[in-house]
C-alpha cells in the first residue's frame, strides 16, 4: 500500500520563526517517528539567502526550500501568481502527484498557490488557521469588521487580505481551526460548510533538559545577575502592540517603584517596539533583560528559570507560548479573553480583565502580578493543574492525528 | 555540473525569478519566453511552455492595451514582440487562432513607426531597431492573414530595406550586426515583389547587383558568428557560478546580468558557443541570430 505524502507549505518569513514555524516543528517531529506510514515534505517558499533551489532528504522528511526572487530585499508578503506558478512547476520537478498526497498550507498569503494545486492536482487540501485576522486588522472591533467585511464595495488592504483567507477556506477540504472561537468565525463569517471545519489545538511534545542544559542555565543566572531570592517573571513572543507588552512593562515598573526588590523580568522575542521600550525603561534596566529572540532550544533554559509567565497577549490561536508554559510547569498569567478559554482563573492560570474597550484593565494586571509575585503556594498549584490539562488534551501526537485524519 | 543540470539549474533559477524581468521586449521577457519553451521541448517539460504562454499572454495583453489607448504613441516593442510571437508559432511551440486579429492590431503600430522615419533621421545606431522592424515585417507578409493589409506592409517593408541599403555600413563597429543585415537583405531580396517595390523609391536599387552579388555579401558581410572561434563557456566550470553570483547579488532593475543569463541559457541549449558581454545591443543581436538561425 502506498504511503500517505503529506506536502506542508509555509513562507520563510516572521510566522516561521515564532508559532506557524513551532507547529511546523511539531508535525515534522510527529512524521519522523512514522517512517513506515507517511513521508512528509516541507516546502519552504521565499527563502533569502540560497539562489538555488534545494532538496535535502532525511529518512521519511525532504525538505524543499525554494528562493525568493533575486532583489527582493524584504520578506515576501503575499505569494504572486507567477511566483506561485514557479512553486507549482518546481514541485512538480520533483514530485509526481497522486490522490493520496495531503498538501496543508498554513498562511493566508498562499491564496494563488492553493488553486494551482486544487486545479492540477487530486490531492486532499488542509488549511490552519493560524491567527484570527479580522481581531488583528480590527482591534477585535467585532461590529466594524462586519460593516467592512459586508460591503461589497470595500476594498482595502486588510479586508482584502481577510477575502483571501476566506477564499483559501473555499478551496481547502478541511479547514483547521485552533481555538473554538476561531471555528465559530469560519461558520457563521466565512461561511464555510461545518463538514469540512474542525477545531484542533496545537499540541507540543515535551522537552527534556540535558546536563549541558542545566550548565547553560546556570551561565545565564550569572550573566544577568540571578539570585535564589529573585522571583523571575517572563515573557515570551514578538514585541507587537497586540501581545499587551507594553502595559506589562508599565506594570512591572510600578510594582518595581512600588519597593518590591527581588523581583525581574526576563523579555525573550523580538520586535518592532523593542528599541522603544528598551529606552524608555532604560532606569529599571537591571530590572527588565531583554534577551532578544532565541531559537527553540535556548528559549526553553528561560522557562526553567522563570517563576512566572506573564502573557498578556489580545490575540493568539491555541498560544504555543501558553503550551510551553503548561508543559514547563510554568504558572501563567493570561487575558479574561476567549483566546485563554480552555484556562481557568485561579486553577490553572490567573486572568487579567478587559475593559469596556477590551483593553487590559491595568488595576486587574498589578493586582495578578503581585498575587503571583507573593503567593507561592498558589504559583505551584497552578502550575500543577496547567501540566495535567497539557497532558490530556495538547500533545503533539494529539495534534498530527487529527490533523491528518481524512 | 553537466550540460544537462545546468539547464535544468537556470530553468529553475529563471523560473522563480520571472518576475525581476521587468521589460516586455526582446531585452527582457522575450528571450526568457524563448529559453522555457525551448528548454520545455528539449526535456518534455510541458508546464514551462503552459508557463511561457500565460507570461506571453499578459504581455500581450499590457502591450496591446498601450497600443488601443494611444495609437499615436510610438511602441518599439510592438515590433519585438510581435516579430517572437510569429517565430515561436512558426517553430511550433504554441498555435493560435488569434494571430491574425493580434498582428493586424501590432500591424498599425508598426506602420506608423515606419511611416515616421526619413533617412534624413536615421543613424547608424537605428540599426537595430531597423532590422527588428524589418524582420517583423518579413514574417508577417509570409503568416498573413486576410486582416493584413498586404500594400502597406510591403510598402513598409520597402522603405526600411532602401533605408537598410543606403545606409553606410562602413560605420558599423559591432561586427554582429552584420550578420543580421545579411539575413535580413537575403530574405528581402527573395520576394521580389519588395523589390521591385523598392526600385521605385531608391536609386541604389537600380543596380540590383549590388545586393544580389553572392561574392559581395560574402565577403563583405560576413557573419563573425559563423566563422570566429569563441570559447565555448558553458563548459566552462568557472564561468557559470561566477554568472549566478553576479545574478543574484544584482540589485532589482539591474538588466544586464539577467540578459546576460538568459543569453547563457538560451546558448546552452544549443550546447553552443556564447559570447561573454555586457552590451545589451550585441546581447539583443545575438539573440536574434540565434532565434534566426536555429531549429
Amino acid at each position: 500500500m502506498k504511503r500517505k505524502r503529506i506536502f506542508i507549505v509555509n513562507q520563510a518569513d516572521d510566522s516561521h520563526k515564532y508559532g506557524v514555524g513551532k507547529y511546523i516543528n511539531e508535525i515534522i517531529d510527529q512524521a519522523s517517528s512514522k517512517s513506515n506510514e507517511l513521508e512528509l515534505v516541507y516546502v519552504l517558499v521565499g527563502v533569502s539567502d540560497i539562489s538555488a533551489v534545494q532538496h535535502d532528504k532525511v529518512e521519511n522528511i525532504a525538505y524543499l526550500k525554494i528562493p525568493k526572487p533575486c532583489g527582493y530585499q524584504k520578506n515576501i508578503r503575499s505569494l504572486s501568481y507567477v511566483y506561485s506558478k514557479a512553486v507549482f512547476i518546481l514541485l512538480h520537478d520533483f514530485y509526481e502527484f497522486s490522490e493520496t498526497d495531503i498538501f496543508h498550507f498554513n498562511s493566508n498569503m498562499q491564496y494563488f498557490l492553493i488553486a494551482l494545486i486544487k486545479e492540477h492536482t487530486r490531492a486532499f487540501l488542509i488549511y490552519t488557521v493560524h491567527v484570527s485576522l479580522w481581531k488583528v486588522h480590527y482591534n477585535n472591533n467585532y461590529s466594524k469588521f462586519i460593516e467592512d467585511f459586508t460591503n461589497s464595495e470595500k476594498d482595502s488592504f486588510h479586508i482584502n487580505n481577510i477575502r483571501a483567507e476566506m477564499k483559501n477556506c473555499e478551496l481547502s477540504n478541511k479547514v483547521i481551526c485552533l481555538s473554538e472561537s476561531m471555528k465559530k468565525d469560519m461558520l457563521k463569517v466565512y461561511k464555510i460548510p461545518s463538514e469540512k471545519v474542525f477545531e484542533v489545538p496545537n499540541g507540543i511534545k515535551q522537552q527534556k533538559f540535558t546536563d549541558e542544559d542545566f550548565r547553560n542555565i546556570e551561565t545565564i543566572k550569572k550573566d544577568v545577575l540571578i539570585t535564589e531570592k529573585d522571583v523571575i517573571f517572563l515573557y515570551v513572543g514578538r514585541l507587537t502592540p497586540q501581545k499587551g507588552i507594553a502595559q506589562l512593562l508599565s506594570t512591572f515598573k510600578d510594582i518595581v517603584e512600588k519597593g518590591y526588590e527581588n523581583v525581574k523580568l526576563l523579555i525573550v522575542g523580538d520586535g518592532a517596539m523593542k528599541a522603544s521600550l528598551v529606552k524608555k525603561y532604560e532606569s529599571i534596566k537591571k530590572r527588565i533583560i531583554f534577551a532578544g529572540y532565541l531559537p527553540a532550544n535556548s528559549v526553553k533554559l528561560y522557562y526553567k528559570l522563570a517563576d512566572a509567565l506573564i502573557f498578556p497577549s489580545l490575540n493568539e490561536q491555541s498560544s504555543y507560548v501558553m503550551l510551553e508554559a503548561m508543559s514547563f510547569k510554568v504558572p501563567m498569567i493570561v487575558t479574561n479573553t476567549d483566546i485563554f478559554e480552555m484556562l481557568e482563573h485561579n486553577n490553572s492560570c490567573l486572568k487579567i480583565s478587559l475593559n469596556k474597550q477590551k483593553e487590559l484593565n491595568p488595576f486587574s494586571f498589578k493586582k495578578q502580578l503581585l498575587t503571583m509575585l507573593k503567593n507561592d503556594k498558589l504559583r505551584n498549584e497552578i502550575a500543577k493543574n496547567a501540566y495535567r490539562l497539557y497532558s490530556q488534551k495538547y500533545s503533539a501526537k494529539v495534534m498530527f492525528d487529527s490533523t491528518y485524519q481524512t | 555540473m553537466n550540460l544537462e543540470a545546468k539547464a535544468h539549474y537556470l530553468a529553475r533559477f529563471l523560473l522563480i525569478n520571472t518576475e525581476t524581468v521587468q521589460d516586455n521586449g526582446i531585452k527582457g521577457k522575450i528571450p526568457l519566453l524563448y529559453f522555457f519553451f525551448k528548454y520545455s521541448r528539449i526535456y518534455s517539460k510541458e508546464l514551462y511552455t503552459e508557463f511561457a504562454f500565460e507570461i506571453l499572454e499578459d504581455i500581450l495583453i499590457t502591450e496591446l492595451h498601450t497600443i488601443e489607448n494611444d495609437i499615436e504613441k510610438n511602441n518599439p516593442k510592438i515590433a519585438e514582440i510581435g516579430w517572437a510571437l510569429m517565430q515561436f508559432i512558426e517553430k511550433g511551440y504554441f498555435e493560435s487562432d488569434d494571430l491574425d486579429n493580434i498582428l493586424a492590431i501590432m500591424d498599425k503600430s508598426v506602420f506608423r513607426e515606419v511611416k515616421m522615419l526619413n533617412k534624413q533621421d536615421v543613424l547608424i545606431n537605428h540599426l537595430p531597431q531597423l532590422i527588428v522592424l524589418g524582420l517583423y515585417l518579413v514574417l508577417r507578409l509570409r503568416v498573413a492573414g486576410s486582416e493584413m493589409k498586404q500594400v502597406e506592409a510591403k510598402a513598409s517593408l520597402s522603405k526600411i530595406f532602401v533605408l537598410l541599403i543606403e545606409m553606410d555600413l562602413a560605420l558599423v563597429k559591432d561586427a554582429g550586426l552584420f550578420g543580421l543585415y545579411r539575413s535580413f537583405i537575403k530574405s528581402v531580396i527573395s520576394d521580389k515583389a519588395v523589390v521591385k517595390f523598392s526600385k521605385t523609391e531608391a536609386k541604389s536599387l537600380n543596380d540590383l547587383n549590388i545586393v544580389n552579388n553572392e561574392g559581395f555579401m560574402a565577403n563583405d558581410h560576413k557573419n563573425p558568428l559563423e566563422e570566429q572561434k569563441f570559447d565555448d563557456i558553458t563548459t566552462n566550470d568557472l564561468f557559470f557560478p561566477n554568472l549566478i553570483e553576479e545574478t543574484t547579488q544584482a540589485n532589482q532593475g539591474e538588466k544586464k546580468y539577467f540578459q546576460n543569463l538568459m543569453m547563457y541559457a538560451i546558448r546552452l541549449l544549443n550546447q553552443g558557443l556564447e559570447i561573454k558581454t555586457n552590451s545589451n545591443e550585441f546581447y539583443m543581436l545575438t539573440f536574434l541570430q540565434d532565434m534566426v538561425n536555429h531549429e
